[in-house]
């Protein structure tokens, strides 16, 4: 039965493939005829998951192209969505009929919430948590959520590479070994501003003691300790000992220099951690780095896009992550250039209905009142609940323009002026207006 | 005039952007013409509940919660007296769950008869309700109440991981989504001047006419 189904599946992929269609029905398909399918495919003894509410995807494309570089063959699911699904059809995709799979390592990004469903299956040889923070929470509630859900399916025989600096990713260590941590082993000394809207900082996850710091990085990131379960920030095995955006470049452990493209601190995490689970299989640091040093250089995620002949510095964000639109708003403070704000809230496309827009409560709207920040524009859709929140913000919020689509984004647009312009997106609507400004060279 | 308005808990349970409403409150009464004194309190600081006209909770994860709950049992009397004396509550999210007999096997504050047993997913839903107006500790059962709906419909989600068991009037009757468990077609509570209800959004962001509503209340006791 099981040589049946992976024969189906694979004809079903073929299929999917000349008719260009969405390929997660494969694995659905498979899943449907024998749910422990996956259970009775002969995985290698290299299995890698990805998951965490920001970085996923990168790290693994990142160790994807280390893993391929230094000559292993990989079986890895990088299509749009990170459930079963697509997992099994990645899978069974590179399975023989017989239900082996023969290649040396599985590398797989795979939602949060979903390990449960993946770990039914098959448990990882290492599993990597690169954060948990507040993250759609229509799908994951909340960080605690999240934790708990990881923390009740995972067994001590996995090996877990875990965020040193984040007292709730890292929780996951609590009375287990078998973990590496990589963190950064500096204060940044960045300006954190003040967020008036929620803080995951001031609470131990674990027994809900007040937290101490000694500094933060970002958000809940920074060296904690609590003084009641001594929930504290472990030192590092592989550590950013050095990072300097404007040089745009990192250090690991004193040692290994990695250049840096996009200038934010989650890309640093995420260099660190596709170089963190690297180490795992013996790769040559030189090659790790060259590796590392290609993937900045030719990120799809472009920096500067040209309107018109207006030039954007892009800054990507996740849809209705509060977390990801604070971080780039953090980033835009602590340039210090006298500048105008596009940010993408709802886009035109979207075809979901919700209610649930209480994160536009969670965006550190207020710290766009800055002396250098001269105007701010917002694409929403549905603007009444966006009207509602900056209304009701600490300060007049003439400076704040709302726009309901992307046309009309392009008409103000030759309003700004000249000096900078940053452009907080998350949808692929931007492609259709910009040109890359590094492909136009 | 005067408000004195408490944001109780607000650095703890501080989940979904549920300290918007508090605002969105203060700033509708300043618009009002009201002055208004917002305190600020969390785990461990002193409370005096008679200082004060309203008092706010918003939601918190679980664990949370279960913290909040041993903090604020040391003022049960207060709050059960404040209640009785017709003070303003809010509690929005999961908090109004500590105001009952308990959640799961751990006792709440005993204030009203229901319990929250927890379930082991969350439970995700845009709803449209609409506001309820009977007096429940008359009745014997929200069942046989005869249920006077308002015109207008309060707009919002739910994310709870919960289920609320009770005999208390409730806040409001489910018109689309869920309500408290899926027994009964109400969601909230509402006594005296107490309001809880699981509804996200933030209520007062999503819901004008509910805002209003709550103002007129809270103006004619103050």
């Amino acid at each position: 039965m099981k040589f049946l189904i992976i024969l189906l599946a694979k004809v079903i992929y073929f299929f999917c493939k000349i008719l260009n269609l969405n390929t997660s029905i494969v694995g659905k398909f498979a899943l449907k005829l024998d749910e422990h399918i996956l259970k009775d495919i002969y995985l290698p003894d290299n299995v890698i998951i990805v998951t965490g509410s920001n970085g996923k995807k990168s790290i693994t494309k990142m160790i994807y192209d280390i893993l391929k570089n230094a000559g292993f063959t990989i079986t890895c699911n990088l299509s749009n969505n990170n459930d079963v699904e697509t997992i099994g059809t990645a899978i069974i995709k590179d399975s023989l009929i017989t239900g082996k799979l023969k290649k040396d390592v599985v590398l797989l990004t795979c939602n949060e919430l979903d390990l449960e469903k993946i770990f039914k299956h098959f448990k990882p040889k290492y599993l990597v948590v690169s954060n948990i923070y507040r993250n759609n929470t229509k799908v994951n509630g909340h960080p605690e959520f999240v934790l708990n859900s990881i923390n009740n399916n995972i067994t001590h025989s996995i090996h877990l590479i875990l965020n040193s600096d984040d007292p709730i990713s890292s929780l996951l260590a609590y009375k287990r070994d078998n973990i590496t941590f990589f963190g950064i082993n500096e204060n940044l000394k960045l300006i954190i501003p003040n967020n008036p809207c929620y803080s995951d900082s001031i609470y131990c996850p674990n027994c809900k003691n007040v937290l101490e710091y000694e500094y933060y990085n970002n958000h809940q990131l920074g060296k904690y300790k609590c003084n009641k379960c001594n929930h504290m920030r472990k030192e590092p095995k592989y550590a950013i000992t050095d990072l300097d955006f404007a040089k745009g470049h990192l250090t690991i452990n004193k040692k290994f220099s990695i250049n840096i493209k996009n200038k934010n601190l989650y890309n640093a995490y995420n260099l660190l951690t596709a170089f963190s689970v690297a180490q795992f299989f013996g790769i040559d640091e030189k090659l790790v780095i060259s590796t590392l040093n290609e993937f900045e250089k030719n990120n799809n995620n472009i920096n500067r896009a040209l309107i018109g002949n207006k030039e954007l510095e892009l800054l990507p964000v996740k849809k209705g992550n509060s977390t990801s639109y604070n971080e780039a708003i953090n980033y835009i403070i602590n340039e210090h250039k006298k500048c105008s704000v596009i940010i993408e809230i709802h886009d035109n496309n979207s075809k979901e209905v919700t209610f649930d827009t209480s994160w536009l409560w969670e965006v550190n709207f207020e710290n766009l009142n800055n002396r250098f920040i001269e105007k701010v524009f917002l694409i929403d859709k549905y603007n009444d609940d966006l009207v509602i929140r900056l209304k009701n913000m600490f300060y007049d919020y003439n400076k704040f323009i709302i726009l309901e689509n992307y046309a009309s984004f392009i008409n103000e647009l030759t309003e700004i002026e000249a000096y900078n312009t940053y452009f907080v997106y998350y949808s692929k609507e931007l492609k259709k207006y910009a040109v890359n400004k590094e492909e136009q060279k | 005039m005067n408000v004195n308005v408490l944001h109780l808990y607000y650095n703890i349970l501080n989940l979904y952007g549920e300290y918007g409403n508090i605002i969105i409150l203060v700033n509708e009464l300043k618009n009002r013409g009201y002055t208004v004194t917002l305190d600020k309190k969390t785990v461990e600081d002193d409370i005096d509940f008679n200082k004060y006209n309203l008092v706010y909770i918003g939601c918190g994860t679980e664990k949370s919660l279960d913290y909040v709950l041993n903090d604020i049992k040391r003022y049960k009397v207060q709050i059960s007296d404040a209640i009785e004396r017709n003070i303003f509550f809010l509690c929005t999210g999961n908090s109004f769950e500590i105001f009952g007999k308990r959640i799961d096997r751990t006792d709440g504050l005993g204030i009203f008869d229901y319990e929250s047993i927890r379930l082991n997913k969350r439970i995700v839903s845009n709803i449209i309700y609409t506001p309820t107006t009977f007096q429940l500790y008359e009745l014997n059962s929200i069942d046989s109440a005869e249920i006077v709906e308002n015109t207008y419909r309060i707009k919002g989600f739910v994310n709870k991981m919960s289920e609320i068991y009770h005999n208390v009037h409730p806040l409001f009757k489910v018109i689309h989504g869920i309500g408290e468990n899926k027994k009964n077609d109400f969601e909230g509570v509402k006594y005296r001047n107490f309001y809880g209800t699981q509804v996200l959004g933030p209520i007062f962001a999503k819901n004008h006419e509910f805002l209003n509503s709550y103002l007129q209340n809270l103006k004619s006791m103050i």
